[in-house]
């Protein structure tokens, strides 16, 4: 599928959402579409679905079965779950038992009997992404469609998305809370790329590391660090802690990693640092994680060698409720929030916050 | 396409949006076609209602064809859109049968009476042919003034009143092959059956064409835009 200089504005003389945007869209590929509010994502989405039409140039190549899960499902509809589903199925060709794997997978069985305008708002967003999957589109758009969900289906998505790529699926996601840079989504998703939308022009912008890193010891000028770094992997080398970094704009979260590294590292999976300030960021408890980025910055990668004296262990020790007993302290620029949750939703929210990269105390384990 | 024709006439029933159809179908029912024809001339009488209950059943249809087309919210219709590429052509059919059902409704009445007075059979079939017809441009009339084409309730349903009253008007003067000629099949029908089948085909070819000219425009008018609505 071709974008072919492909420009759209609303109405005759509207400012141009899009200008000249030529881009190839190939199977398998799984696209992040970022960007700040208003500059054209979900505008874009459409044109890729055929909803909207460009004003100038072509759009072409686009497959007959497309899957849209729009930003905001249509709740106001005289319908229950099942017996949306089950019109959507047969808009399809479909018999209305289709949807019964989606809604048993994304845990939506016992809605079926709801009415679409008593849904949650993550349940709806369910519903909307459960329709768009019943075709087994070749093109699959879904605009944010991670908002409201619980984490268990967050942590489900990035392996189901794999999948449907690897089917050969074309997949943009526009998304917001970067569910796919989670530490166990990336290395599910080779094919993801990176489209930023800003000032009616789209760019791609590499993913991985690599390209521009940055080698920190405890001696590097606070000048040369990048602003507003966030860790996105780490690993350990003999006495030091190498974490890599990429510029965010807004998020500037060091998150832990999982790697495999020294035994004396305190849990380096869930220490998280908030970095506020460039002498902020120079300390880096032995830790690396998924983080937040936004290719509207830049691409700048650095890593940080720091040695282990130079961590903080209390900021890096509380995973998995192993963390020190009646703690609440939190590093700085960071705050303790008590959540109190149910004893069968906990583990799920608890896997949920360390995906995110936070760290989490459990009070009812030693 | 039969899918969706269903889709949308479920979410017309469920959403309960059929009602004030329902109930202006069944007060005109009750409080036009209520009087049994009596007189010198019954016949006439009731060949008389076949026109009145035609007239009638375009600005029903119209208002049933807007409240169907506009039950599905925009962002659903995308998605229809994107499950059925005629989607258009089902929503204007899912509305001619709803049309078509309250359109039955309001000329059981006058069929009743026409044959209980003994109006001849072939005047009978011309007028079914003529209320198909006239229930088939009240849903054009309807389908143009739906949120697809335009998206203002208010604006929507000013449109379509000012369209109900200009191919009425229009049928008096010089510009009357735009409007929908309901003087002449009234006037043709109030005359007696014999009158009303010999002005018929004339009456039919014109309904047609208006009809045939009024779909072809909304489906065209759908097809190129560049947002839908």
């Amino acid at each position: 599928m071709r974008l072919d200089s492909v420009a759209f504005r609303y109405g005759r003389r509207g400012p141009w959402v899009l200008r000249d945007v030529s881009l190839t869209l190939r199977p398998g590929d799984i696209i992040e579409l970022t960007g700040p509010n208003g500059a054209g994502k979900s505008t874009l989405l459409r044109l890729l679905a055929g909803l909207h039409r460009p004003r100038r140039g072509a759009i072409t190549g686009r497959p007959a079965s497309i899957g849209y899960a729009p930003e905001r499902f249509p709740t106001d509809q005289p319908f229950t779950v099942h017996a949306y589903l089950a019109h959507m199925s047969a808009l399809h060709g479909l018999p209305p038992s289709a949807a019964d794997h989606w809604t048993d997978l994304l845990n939506l069985d016992h809605l079926l009997h709801t009415s679409l305008a008593e849904l949650s708002k993550g349940s709806a967003q369910k519903v909307g992404f459960i329709q768009a999957l019943l075709p087994a589109p070749a093109l699959l758009l879904l605009d944010e469609p991670f908002s409201g969900l619980d984490a268990t289906t967050l942590a489900l998505l990035p392996e189901l998305l794999a999948s449907l790529a690897a089917d050969g699926a074309t997949i943009v996601i526009s998304d917001h809370q970067r569910v796919l840079h989670q530490p166990e989504a990336l290395p599910l998703l080779p094919n993801l790329r990176q489209w930023h939308l800003a000032d009616t022009t789209i760019s791609e912008q590499p993913l991985r590391a690599g390209a521009h890193s940055l080698t920190v010891t405890p001696s590097t000028p606070v000048s040369d660090l990048p602003t507003g770094p966030t860790a996105i992997s780490a690993s350990t080398e003999s006495d030091t802690v190498r974490a890599d970094y990429r510029n965010p704009d807004a998020h500037h979260t060091a998150l832990a990693d999982e790697s495999p590294g020294r035994s004396d590292l305190p849990d380096k999976q869930n220490s998280t640092e908030q970095h506020q300030s460039p002498a902020a960021r120079q300390v880096l408890p032995g830790h690396a994680g998924s983080g937040r980025t936004d290719p509207a910055e830049s691409r700048r990668r650095s890593t940080h060698e720091i040695p282990p004296e130079h961590q903080n262990p209390r900021e890096s020790s509380p995973a998995g409720g192993q963390g020190p007993a009646g703690s609440a302290e939190a590093p700085p620029g960071w705050t303790v929030l008590e959540v109190v949750v149910r004893v069968d939703e906990a583990d799920d929210i608890e896997r949920g916050l360390r995906a995110a990269g936070r760290m989490v105390r459990r009070v009812d384990r030693p | 396409m039969i899918a969706l024709i269903r889709f949308q006439i479920d979410g017309y029933l469920r959403s309960m949006r059929f009602l004030p159809s329902l109930i202006t179908t069944l007060l005109l029912v009750l409080l036009v076609f209520g009087q049994w024809p009596s007189g010198p001339d019954p016949v006439k009488l009731a060949t008389g209602t076949y026109g009145d209950a035609a007239a009638f059943m375009v600005p029903l249809s119209a208002w049933t064809t807007r409240s169907l087309l506009d039950t599905q919210p925009t962002v659903q219709r995308w998605l229809t859109m994107l499950a059925v590429p005629r989607s258009a052509v089902a929503g204007l059919l899912a509305a001619l049968v709803a049309s078509g059902a309250v359109s039955l409704l309001l000329f059981a009445a006058p069929l009743l009476q026409a044959l209980t007075v003994g109006v001849p059979l072939e005047t009978t079939v011309a007028a079914v042919f003529l209320a198909a017809l006239a229930c088939v441009a009240g849903t054009a009339l309807g389908a143009w003034t739906s949120r697809a084409i335009i998206p203002g309730a208010g604006t929507s349903l000013l449109a379509l009143l000012c369209a109900l009253t200009a191919t009425l008007l229009l049928g008096l003067g010089r510009l009357n092959f735009l409007a929908i000629p309901y003087l002449d099949w009234i006037k043709a029908a109030h005359d007696g059956p014999s009158a009303l089948r010999a002005s018929l085909p004339g009456v039919m070819l014109h309904l047609g064409l208006w009809c045939a000219v009024v779909v072809s425009g909304y489906l065209v008018a759908l097809h190129r835009r560049n947002i839908p609505t």
